[in-house]
C-alpha cells in the first residue's frame, strides 16, 4: 500500500473540503440577506448576485489547489511513486489553502452579506460593498498561492 | 491631471428677468448654484400638464416595455437626445399628438376592459351550454323536486346523474334531484366533496347562440385592439421622444420657478452664487452678457472654510472615473487619480484575468454592446463599456504573452500556423515556472508603490515647500527605490549594481535615522523616533506582497480553463452523448470561469489601487460639480 499516495490524497481533499465549506457557509449567509433585499426591490437581483458571488472563490481556489496536486502525482495517468515524506509533505502544503479558505470564505460572506444590505438602502454604493468583501479574499489568495508554490518546491 | 480649477461667482438680477436667465443658464447646464440647497422642489406651474405627459408616456412604457435586462440597468440604457434635437422639439408643443393618444389610450383601456368582461362571460355561457337551456326550463318548472347542476370531480352515481364525463383534468358535468326539503342536507354533503355548482340563468337566448355571439363581439374587440395598438405603436415609434422631452421640460419649468422663487434676496432682485469651471467661465460670461442691461456680476474668493466642488476633466482616461468615483473624488487641492492609475489598473486587470481568449470574449462584448446601444447609451454607460474595451486588450495582450488561450494547450492544436503563432509570442509559462510572473507582479506593485510616493512628494512640495517635503515624502520614495532595486538586482543576480544599492540602502538607512526623528526636542528621542520611522518599512512590505495576488488571480484563471478542458475531453470518450456532454462542459465551464474572474479582476484590480495605490496620496473627500441643469427622467440630454 502507498501510504504517501494516501497523504497526498488526503491534502487535496482537505484543501478543497476547507474551500467547499468555506464558500458554502460564505455564499449561503449572502443569499440569505439578498433574498430579504430582493423581497423588497426585485430589481436589486444582478446587484446582489455580484455580491453574493463573492465568497464563492474559496471553493474555486481549494479545487485549483486539489487539481494541482493530482497533476502533482499525475494521479489520473496512473500515480507516480509518492514516498510517505513526500506525501506528507503535500498534505502540510494543502492546509494552507484549506484551512485559509475556510476561515475566509465564512467571513468573507458575512462582509459581503452586510454589503447586501447596504445595497438595499443605497444601491449605487454596490462597487463598495464589493471592496469590502475582497478585503477578506486576500488571505484566501495567499494561502493559495503559498500552497501552489510549496507544491511547486517539492520533490517527490 | 490635477483636478479642473473652479472659480466662485455671484450673480445679481433683477427679478422680472431671474426666470428666463435661469432658464438659460439650465440649458448652458455649468454653473452650480449654492445659495439653494436643492434645486428642485415639486412646483405647481405646469404640472397638470406635466402629469398628463408622464401619464401617456408611463402608458406607452407599459404598453411597448423597453428591454430592461440585467445589462441595460447596469449600463444604464435611456432614449438618448442630442441637445440641439431636444431644442427642435421644444420650438412646438405636441398638444395634439397628446389629447389624440389620450382618446386612443381610454379606447383602448375601454376595450380592455370589455374584453375582459366578454371573455367571462363567453366561459359562463359555454358552462351552461353544456347543459343546456331547455334543461334549465324544465328544472325551473318542477314544484317537488329541486334540481342542482354542477360540476364534480368524484362523480357519486348514487346521486348524481352525468350529463357529460370527466377526463383526468377537467371534471364531470352532473345534476342532482332531490325533494325540496331535502335540499339543504343535500347540500351540505356536496358542500365538503369538491362540487361546484352551477346555477343556469333562464335567458332568452339559447346558451349555444350567446356564445356564439359573444364570440364574434371578442373577435371584433380583439381586432380593435390590434388596430389600436398598431396606431400607437406608430405614435410611440414617431412622437415617443418629443413627448418625453416635454414632460421632463414641463417638469424642470415647473422646478425652475420653484428655484426663482427662493433665489430672492430683496423685492426687486436676485442674488445667485455658485460655481463654475475655470474652463468655461468665457462661456457663462458670454450668457451674462446678453443679461448685461439687468444684471451684474462679480468673481469672489470661497469664504473662510469653504471648498469648491470638483469636476473631472478627462479624455482618453475618462473611463476610468468611474472606478475613481466609486472610492470617492478628489478634494480641490489634489490630484485627480483617473489618468494616474490608468496604466496600472489596465495592466493589472489584464494579469488577473490573463487569458487571451477571455479577453477578447469581454472586448467583443463590450464592443458589441457599445454598437447594439449606440443610439442610447448614456455617459456613464459609455464609459463603463471603454473601460470593458481597454481591459480586454489587455488581457488578450498578458494572455498571449503567457500563452494562455482558454486554456488550450498549443501542441494539440490541428492549425501548425495557428500553433506556431502562439508559441512564439509566448514568452513566460508560470505553470512550469511560476517565479518570473511572480516577481513580475511583485516588481509592479513596487513601481505603483513608488509613483505613489513620488506623487506624495508632488503634493508635498505644492503645500509645504521643497524642504520639507523632501524630508517627508521624497527621502522615503529614493529610500524605498534604493531598496527595491537592491532587491532587484540581488533577485537577477546582477552582483554589481546590487552592490552598489547597497550603499545607497545603507546611506539611506543613516539619513533616515538622522532626520525622521526632527519633531523631537531631546537628542536622545530625536535618534528613537528616527529608529523607529524605519518600522514603517513593513507596512510598505505589506504593501509589496498584496501585489503576489495578481499573479495567483491569473493562474486561478488559466488553470481553471484547463481544468475545464481537461473534463470536457475526459467526458468526449463517453459512448453516443460523449459530443455534446464534452461541448455543453466546455461552454458552460469556460462562461463560468469567464465570469467568475471578470468579477475577481475588477475587484481585486480596483482594490490595489485603492488600498496599496490611493493611500499614499490620495486624501479624497471632494463634493462632485453639479450644474444647475435639466433633470430627466424619461431621456438622456447627450451633447
Amino acid at each position: 500500500m502507498d501510504t504517501g499516495l494516501m497523504f497526498a490524497i488526503l491534502g487535496a481533499s482537505l484543501a478543497l473540503a476547507g474551500g467547499g465549506i468555506g464558500s458554502s457557509v460564505g455564499v449561503g449567509l449572502a443569499g440569505e440577506v439578498a433574498a430579504g433585499v430582493v423581497a423588497e426591490d426585485p430589481d436589486k437581483f444582478g446587484k446582489t448576485l455580484l455580491l453574493q458571488a463573492l465568497p464563492g472563490t474559496q471553493g474555486i481556489y481549494g479545487f485549483l489547489a486539489a487539481f494541482w496536486v493530482i497533476l502533482k502525482i499525475n494521479l489520473l495517468g496512473g500515480a507516480a511513486p509518492v514516498s510517505p515524506e513526500a506525501g506528507l509533505q503535500i498534505l502540510f502544503a494543502c492546509l494552507a489553502v484549506g484551512i485559509n479558505a475556510l476561515i475566509s470564505g465564512i467571513f468573507q460572506g458575512r462582509a459581503a452579506a452586510a454589503g447586501i444590505a447596504m445595497v438595499g438602502r443605497k444601491p449605487d454604493e454596490v462597487g463598495k460593498g464589493m471592496i469590502f468583501a475582497a478585503m477578506v479574499e486576500t488571505y484566501a489568495v495567499l494561502g493559495l498561492l503559498l500552497t501552489i508554490l510549496l507544491l511547486n518546491g517539492i520533490q517527490l | 491631471m490635477a483636478v479642473a480649477e473652479i472659480q466662485k461667482m455671484q450673480i445679481f438680477i433683477l427679478q422680472k428677468k431671474l426666470q428666463e436667465f435661469l432658464a438659460g443658464l439650465q440649458s448652458l447646464s455649468c454653473f452650480e448654484i449654492s445659495n439653494v440647497a436643492e434645486y428642485f422642489a415639486p412646483g405647481q406651474n405646469g404640472a397638470a400638464l406635466s402629469l398628463r405627459y408622464q401619464k401617456i408616456i408611463d402608458f406607452l412604457d407599459a404598453l411597448f416595455p423597453r428591454p430592461r435586462g440585467f445589462i441595460e440597468n447596469f449600463i444604464q440604457v435611456k432614449p438618448v437626445v442630442k441637445k440641439s434635437a431636444a431644442e427642435a422639439f421644444l420650438q412646438k408643443q405636441p398638444r395634439e399628438t397628446l389629447s389624440r393618444l389620450e382618446k386612443l389610450q381610454s379606447s383602448w383601456e375601454l376595450n380592455k376592459r370589455r374584453i375582459k368582461q366578454r371573455s367571462g362571460e363567453l366561459a359562463r355561457q359555454e358552462l351552461y351550454a353544456v347543459f343546456g337551456l331547455p334543461r334549465a326550463r324544465q328544472a325551473a318548472k318542477l314544484r317537488r323536486v329541486s334540481v342542482i347542476f354542477g360540476t364534480t370531480k368524484t362523480v357519486d352515481p348514487e346521486i348524481m346523474q352525468v350529463i357529460a364525463p370527466g377526463t383526468a383534468k377537467t371534471p364531470a358535468f352532473v345534476q342532482l334531484f332531490c325533494l325540496r326539503e331535502d335540499e339543504a342536507n343535500l347540500r351540505d354533503r356536496l358542500s365538503g366533496a369538491g362540487f361546484q355548482e352551477i346555477i343556469l340563468p333562464l335567458q332568452k337566448l339559447d346558451y349555444v347562440r350567446e356564445s356564439g355571439r359573444l364570440r364574434n363581439a371578442l373577435k371584433k374587440a380583439r381586432a380593435q385592439a390590434a388596430a389600436l395598438k398598431n396606431k400607437l405603436a406608430a405614435l410611440h415609434a414617431a412622437e415617443y421622444r418629443k413627448l418625453a422631452v416635454w414632460a421632463d421640460y414641463l417638469t424642470n419649468a415647473g422646478e425652475l420657478e420653484a428655484c426663482a422663487l427662493r433665489l430672492s434676496a430683496t423685492e426687486k432682485t436676485g442674488l445667485i452664487t455658485g460655481w463654475v469651471p475655470v474652463a468655461q467661465k468665457k462661456q457663462l460670461i458670454n450668457y451674462l452678457e446678453k443679461f448685461a442691461e439687468y444684471l451684474y456680476w462679480r468673481e469672489v474668493e470661497p469664504a473662510q472654510g469653504e471648498t469648491p466642488p470638483v469636476a473631472l476633466r478627462n479624455k482618453i482616461a475618462a473611463p476610468l472615473e468611474s472606478v475613481t468615483a466609486l472610492y470617492g473624488l478628489p478634494n480641490p487641492q489634489e490630484f485627480d487619480p483617473s489618468p494616474l492609475m490608468a496604466p496600472f489598473f489596465i495592466l493589472f486587470y489584464g494579469l488577473a484575468l490573463s487569458d487571451a481568449g477571455y479577453g477578447l470574449l469581454l472586448t467583443l462584448a463590450a464592443a458589441a454592446l457599445l454598437w447594439k446601444f449606440r443610439a442610447n447609451l448614456t455617459a456613464f454607460g459609455r464609459k463603463l463599456l471603454a473601460l470593458n474595451v481597454y481591459c480586454g486588450v489587455s488581457t488578450i495582450i498578458v494572455g498571449l504573452l503567457t500563452g494562455s488561450v482558454f486554456g488550450i494547450d498549443f501542441n494539440i492544436l490541428p492549425w501548425p500556423v495557428v500553433k506556431k503563432f502562439f508559441l512564439s509570442v509566448k514568452i513566460i509559462d508560470p505553470l512550469s515556472n511560476p517565479l518570473p510572473l511572480l516577481g513580475l507582479s511583485v516588481g509592479l506593485g513596487a513601481v505603483q508603490i513608488l509613483t505613489g510616493l513620488f506623487l506624495r512628494f508632488l503634493l508635498d512640495v505644492r503645500q509645504k515647500g521643497w524642504g520639507e517635503a523632501f524630508l517627508q515624502s521624497g527621502c522615503w520614495t529614493l529610500f524605498l527605490a534604493a531598496i527595491f532595486s537592491y532587491a532587484g538586482a540581488s533577485f537577477a543576480r546582477l552582483d554589481a549594481a546590487a552592490k552598489i544599492a547597497g550603499y545607497a540602502v545603507l546611506g539611506g538607512v543613516v539619513f533616515m535615522i538622522l532626520t525622521q526623528g526632527r519633531q523631537q526636542k531631546n537628542p536622545l528621542l530625536k535618534l528613537c523616533s528616527g529608529l523607529l520611522s524605519l518600522y514603517n518599512l513593513s507596512g510598505y512590505v505589506g504593501d509589496l506582497l498584496s501585489y503576489t495576488r495578481l499573479f495567483a488571480l491569473g493562474l486561478v484563471t488559466a488553470v481553471l480553463a484547463m481544468v475545464i478542458n481537461y473534463l470536457a475531453a475526459m467526458t468526449g470518450g463517453v459512448p453516443f452523448i460523449g459530443v455534446i456532454l464534452m461541448t455543453l462542459i466546455f461552454i458552460f465551464g469556460h462562461i463560468l470561469d469567464f465570469l467568475i474572474n471578470l468579477l475577481g479582476a475588477f475587484v481585486h484590480s480596483a482594490r490595489l489601487q485603492y488600498v496599496e495605490y490611493f493611500s499614499k496620496f490620495f486624501e479624497g473627500g471632494g463634493r462632485i460639480f453639479k450644474p444647475f441643469a435639466w433633470r430627466t427622467k424619461y431621456v438622456s440630454l447627450e451633447k
